[in-house]
């Protein structure tokens, strides 16, 4: 038995011999990170700045962040949006990249270069396979809930004042809430997937503030209709030539399918070369001139609708443009406000609102109410008409209308541009 | 057991394959009663082992509970008993040693179920004397295959598995010695399986055993011994867990698919299909020269093929399913959502997500193509195929003489002995099938592409421009050369509390490279003879057995010895050229154990430490790798292993017929250095790396567990029969490392804090494992006539989740680790061996 006793003890002996030698494996030689290897997105920026050059960065420095925007979508290519607690950046590869959205990496800065393009701050030349490490996945940046007035002031101080504090939006996640496409831009898609152009879609808060977001071509969903109603949208901040503009990750984003608040009702601003495009008429009453598009002058939205009774001498004309139905019924505000202008003399153009009128036939058989407005003091200067009140007419079937006159004697030119009413 | 491993391991060119063997073959040798090495509980009764009577000797024999349990219970989980592979056991056959020359390995596929010879071999599982050979540090197993070493009367056997074969017949026969002085002996056998426990593998053998002997006088007997054992096997594959999981087939095999045959019948076809035939003829002449001393000389040689299929392709996709880029998790990783549904769509058919044999013919059949020479000559219009099934053959010749002088005093024994081998292997590859095109263009692919020299592209200079047939030799072609001279000598002596042995061993090892093909790529050292090594070798070891009283013991072996590197390591890429690893070194290995032995009548117990460092090994491996369209070749030098750890076993009668036993094995199997790697490819001039650093001191050696336990219970019956169970616990399993990802340059891009670092370098251990094995047996006596009835079953709960082995993919990405995941296998589900023999 006591031999027995000895062999389990001898037992015992050999397994915590054995065990005790825990031998911990190898490791190669590896660069350990140190809080001064690391620099932030804000230091990179103002060491651009004050270079004011393309700075190869050659030390072996990392900046650590999450990507906010990949390339899955198409919307852009070769570049990832890239934040940290201190700023956002864009960063722009040797080739396209299998970065996610959430990644948060460490970009290794030697042989990165760091650069201003029309503003922008970009990491440019960056090669995934050496310069980006990926620690983790599916971080979701927060976006920062702004407004577009909030952003456009910041720029706007920013131009102004040239001074060394950065436009802090730069590059970074956004999200705005109540907003809405404006209503000109409905029937729309978020770019020309056909030709695979860009383009600038116009979007509007409920305090009457606008912007746009711009969209690739290229990008997945170029073809796909905007959202009609109104709601949140989350965007990256961009910027081109001193203009605010916005990138979207993904149409989930642009979460905008609520009812649609105060904004933009109408716009005519005959870009279309159409006088009568989306549901406005010509009623001519007198004589054969009548409304017309036109792009001649100096004026920068070209083409513009006119009007004029002059041709080789002057004959008697009344011609109305009048808009489409329009329901004020839900709106709590209205106004009404246009670009217009004129030359020569004869009878100033009426700006007129009626209830009651059926669309055809002639306008002088309805009730008509004159509204009065900034008009143009003539020599062709166009001036904007103001804000004027509708706040009276919050029905339905509501119609204005521009009225024309001349005589045989005389007549003025008339030209009416970027007719929009809010509500 | 772990001899067979090893074989398999060193004939597959690739690691991948040579896991997957292993699996199949291990599977077939677990069985009851059939596996040389070890001799099971079920067989103790027949036990009549030959060894030679000393108390140290019986000490190790075959009726270690260690052994047996390890070679029964564990083997199905990869245990390695002290973690060493097979060519640190010299397998010896009537004391002809017959390890591999070319790898050192255990040849245990050229006596492949035979059995009824090969049960009653000599063995000792770790380092101890020898009376046969200086032997290895892991012990040595001599079979006798003599005609008086079968029974005299016959034996007859049906066993039906689920295992690499579904029915197996054996019948052996033997006269014993007769009065006129003749002995004969035969033994017959064949396995076979349509379709084993894996999908798409078969299984077709036969094996063939025939002795005479003659006693010429009391002084002089001779014997003359014939076996070999034909054998054809479709083989199974090792792959990554999404195939497994993709597939819901843990055992899931990429190398079969359906092809339809003309008649619209589709038949299942694997295009890994092993042919082997390599028959051994021995002949032995023993002389009594007195009543002390004695002489034993034979002459033996071995000859056959070892072809093994597998698909090639040129200028067309990877045909194999599993390659990555047909998996979802490659598109996962590129942010391609559509292909990866595609793939995973792919996958979820049977018939899609196995090899399209149908499609290989369809490419085949519309590659109508005329190939011309350099100078714009027509050699050759038709249809040349862009997959084929090739086979890579690796066929043996060999032979030697074997001398054996033993001097039997009272207390003592010396043995002496002289061994000369040599052993040729012609390595060649053959087309076997065309898949229905007219001819294969034998060119190398990849220097096509690189190279303006079209020169550089011929696999035979001599020979240019080839267009080669079902049958015809094409790739590479050459011999490897291996010639053996060892002398050994042996002391044992025995006192009354102590017996003693020492030994020593002085070897020669000789070794080239003869090309038989010019390569375009390597016109100067690919023809011809390479410069010849030659390595000079000794070895000493010794032991005691301290005798304290009747029932216990102490016994104590070391060893120092160094081991010439072996030709298979030592040439870096042979396929192409006469190129060896720089500064080829001998491996140095010292050994040592202790053991506290217990032998009481109801209680028998062995508790043993050991301890083992191999230094300055040379490590290789093969992968195909397709950005290169060729084999990879990863050699490192001056690998130091460490081995230490303990063995227990304990068997005890508990009450009346039941008895208990408990195994416990604790091992520490760890690299022990950091060597340097080289990296070179078969198709390219090109040094990929040269001398890297590999930082893998400490890590674990891979694909078997370090730990294992095991506890049963055994009830032996008055009217012979008997039943036991085990429950076997499997610990410390880690994949083998890669080493190329435990280099500076594998995390160069890498800072600590990255967690690719930690992934790239940090070894995955493998989930612990169990399984329950039950055995069962029970002899009838009718008459004259002695039937016994058999049966184990392996994993009695149907465990198809535990992974017991792989390895990590040589290939990988650094950002991506997960991108080429490591290769897996898992331990068969239920499995059963039934046998029913007939003695008369």
């Amino acid at each position: 038995m006591r031999k027995r006793i000895n062999a389990i003890l001898l037992g015992i002996f050999a397994i915590s011999a054995v065990t005790a030698c825990k031998k911990e494996p190898d490791s190669p030689p590896v660069n350990v990170i140190t809080a001064s290897d690391v620099i932030t997105i804000d230091s990179l920026k103002a060491w651009q700045r004050s270079v004011n050059d393309a700075i190869l960065i050659t030390d072996t420095i990392s900046v650590y962040g999450i990507v906010t925007m990949d390339e899955g979508n198409g919307n852009i290519y070769k570049n990832i949006y890239f934040q940290d607690h201190t700023g956002a950046i864009n960063v722009r590869f040797t080739g396209g990249t299998d970065l996610v959205q959430g990644d948060s990496i460490r970009i290794a800065l030697n042989g990165v270069t760091l650069n201003n393009f029309n503003g922008v701050y970009q990491l440019d030349g960056v090669e995934e396979e050496t310069n980006v490490v990926v620690q983790s996945s599916g971080n979701e940046t927060t976006p920062l809930t702004v407004s577009i007035d909030q952003i456009q002031s910041e720029y706007n101080a920013f131009l102004a004042e040239d001074s060394i504090v950065e436009f802090k939006y730069q590059s970074m996640l956004v999200r705005f809430t109540n907003v809405q496409f404006k209503t000109s831009e409905l029937f729309s898609t978020y770019a020309d997937a056909v030709t695979q152009s860009s383009e600038n879609r116009l979007f509007e808060d409920f305090d009457g503030y606008t912007s746009f977001i711009r969209t690739s071509g290229f990008a997945l969903f170029a073809a796909d209709s905007l959202p009609k109603g109104a709601g949140t949208m989350i965007c990256i901040v961009s910027e081109y030539n001193e203009e605010i503009q916005y990138i979207l990750r993904s149409p989930e984003e642009a979460d905008m399918n609520g009812p649609r608040g105060p904004g933009e009702l109408l716009v005519k601003d005959f870009s279309d070369d159409d006088v009568t495009s989306g549901g406005w008429s010509v009623q001519q009453v007198i004589g054969a001139d009548t409304w017309e598009t036109a792009e001649l002058g100096g004026w920068e939205d070209r083409p513009y609708a006119i009007i004029s009774n002059f041709d080789d001498g002057n004959s008697a004309c009344e011609s109305w443009l009048v808009s489409p139905s329009l329901d004020l019924s839900g709106s709590t505000d209205a106004s009404l406000s246009f670009d217009n202008a004129y030359n020569y003399s004869g009878d100033p153009l009426e700006l007129l609102i009626s209830t009651d009128y059926s669309g055809t036939g002639d306008p002088n058989l309805a009730t008509w109410t004159p509204l009065s407005a900034i008009w143009s003091t003539g020599s062709f200067d166009f001036v904007n008409s103001g804000s004027i009140d509708l706040a009276a007419y919050l029905t339905n079937n509501v119609r204005i209308a521009f009225k024309y006159t001349g005589t045989d004697s005389s007549g003025r030119t008339w030209e009416i541009d970027n007719i929009t009413i809010n509500g | 057991m772990i001899k067979k491993i090893g074989f398999l391991i060193s004939l597959s060119l690739f690691t991948t394959s040579g896991f997957s063997q292993v699996t199949e073959e291990e599977q077939e040798d677990t069985l009851l009663t059939n596996t040389p090495v070890f001799i099971t509980n079920l067989e103790d009764g027949e036990n009549s082992s030959g060894s030679s009577g000393n108390i140290s000797g019986l000490l190790q024999s075959s009726r270690d509970v260690f052994a047996s349990t390890a070679g029964f219970n564990f083997s199905a989980a990869r245990f390695k008993i002290r973690g060493y592979q097979s060519d640190k056991t010299m397998i010896l056959l009537n004391g002809i040693p017959m390890n591999d020359l070319e790898t050192g390995r255990g040849t245990w596929y050229r006596w492949g179920g035979l059995n009824d010879v090969t049960r009653y071999s000599e063995t000792k599982n770790w380092l101890s004397d020898n009376p046969y050979h200086f032997g290895g540090i892991g012990g040595y197993s001599n079979i006798n295959s003599k005609a008086t070493g079968i029974r005299k009367g016959s034996r007859v056997s049906y066993a039906s598995t689920n295992r690499a074969y579904s029915h197996r017949v054996m019948y052996t026969y033997g006269t014993g010695m007769q009065s006129n002085g003749w002995a004969f002996a035969a033994s017959v056998s064949a396995r076979y399986a349509n379709e084993g426990y894996v999908d798409g593998t078969s299984y077709e053998a036969f094996s063939y055993f025939l002795a005479a002997e003659k006693n010429i006088n009391k002084k002089h007997n001779i014997n003359l011994t014939i076996l070999g054992s034909p054998s054809r096997r479709g083989k199974g594959s090792i792959s990554t867990l999404e195939t497994y999981e993709l597939s819901g087939n843990n055992f899931y095999n990429s190398y079969w698919g359906y092809q339809t045959k003309p008649d619209g019948t589709q038949i299942k076809r694997n295009s890994r299909v092993a042919d082997s035939h390599m028959p051994i003829i021995a002949f032995s002449h023993e002389w009594k020269i007195n009543e002390i001393s004695s002489l034993k000389t034979s002459l033996h040689t071995s000859f056959g093929k070892y072809g093994q299929t597998a698909l090639n392709w040129y200028g067309a996709k990877d045909p194999r399913p599993d390659y990555y880029k047909y998996l979802p998790s490659y598109y996962d990783g590129i942010n391609d959502p559509t292909n990866s549904q595609r793939m995973f769509n792919n996958w979820q058919n049977e018939a899609t997500r196995q090899v399209q044999w149908d499609d290989l013919y369809f490419a085949n059949s519309k590659n109508l193509f005329t190939h011309k020479d350099g100078d714009g000559n027509v050699l050759r219009e038709g249809l040349r195929s862009k997959y084929i099934v090739e086979n890579r053959w690796n066929n043996i010749v060999s032979g030697g003489l074997s001398s054996l002088y033993t001097v039997e005093k009272e207390n003592m024994t010396i043995n002496a002995g002289v061994f000369v081998q040599a052993q040729r292997n012609h390595y060649y590859n053959t087309v076997e099938d065309l898949l229905g095109g007219d001819y294969w263009v034998d060119v190398n692919q990849f220097a096509e592409q690189d190279f303006i020299d079209p020169n550089a592209a011929q696999s035979d200079l001599q020979n240019p421009n080839r267009t080669v047939g079902v049958g015809d030799v094409y790739a590479n072609n050459y011999y490897i050369m291996n010639i053996n001279a060892t002398a050994f000598s042996q002391i044992n002596y025995r006192t009354k509390r102590v017996d003693y042995y020492a030994a020593v061993e002085l070897s020669d090892e000789q070794f080239y490279r003869e090309g038989l093909f010019q390569t375009g790529l390597f016109p100067d050292n690919s023809l011809g003879k390479s410069e010849t090594k030659n390595f000079i070798n000794y070895a000493v070891k010794g032991g005691a057995t301290f005798k304290i009283s009747g029932r216990q013991y102490i016994t104590a072996n070391a060893a120092y010895l160094t081991e010439a590197p072996t030709s298979r390591t030592a040439f870096i890429s042979p396929r192409t050229r006469n190129v060896m690893v720089d500064d080829l070194k001998n491996e140095t290995i010292y050994t040592g154990d202790i053991n506290y032995i217990l032998r009481y009548p109801n209680l028998k117990m062995r508790l043993t430490y050991y301890y083992s460092e191999r230094k300055d090994a040379v490590w290789s491996r093969s992968f195909y790798n397709d950005e290169y369209n060729s084999f990879v070749n990863y050699v490192m030098k001056d690998v130091d292993y460490f081995h230490q750890g303990i063995e227990l076993g304990v068997d005890g009668k508990i009450y009346g017929g039941l008895s208990g036993n408990l195994v416990v094995a604790m091992g520490q199997h760890l690299y022990n250095s950091r060597p340097t790697a080289s990296i070179y490819v078969d198709n390219s001039a090109e040094l990929i790396a040269e001398d890297k650093t590999v930082y893998l001191q400490n890590y674990k050696m891979g694909g078997m567990p370090q730990s294992a336990a095991s506890v049963g219970l055994k009830y032996s019956g008055k009217k012979y029969w008997f039943a036991g169970v085990n429950f076997n616990y499997f610990a410390d399993i880690y994949l083998d490392p890669n080493p190329d990802r435990r280099t500076a340059e594998a995390v160069a891009n890498f800072v600590e804090s990255d967690p690719q670092f930690t992934q790239t370098i940090e070894q995955t251990k493998l989930d612990n494992g169990y399984s329950i094995s039950l055995f069962a047996g029970k002899s009838f006596k009718i008459s004259n006539y002695f039937l016994n009835i058999n049966v184990n079953i392996n994993n009695l709960t149907n465990n198809t989740q535990f992974v017991t082995g792989g390895f990590e993919q040589l290939r990988f990405d650094q950002q991506k680790i997960n991108k080429f995941p490591p290769r897996l296998g898992y331990m068969y589900g239920l499995n059963y061996f039934l046998m029913a023999t007939l003695r008369f």
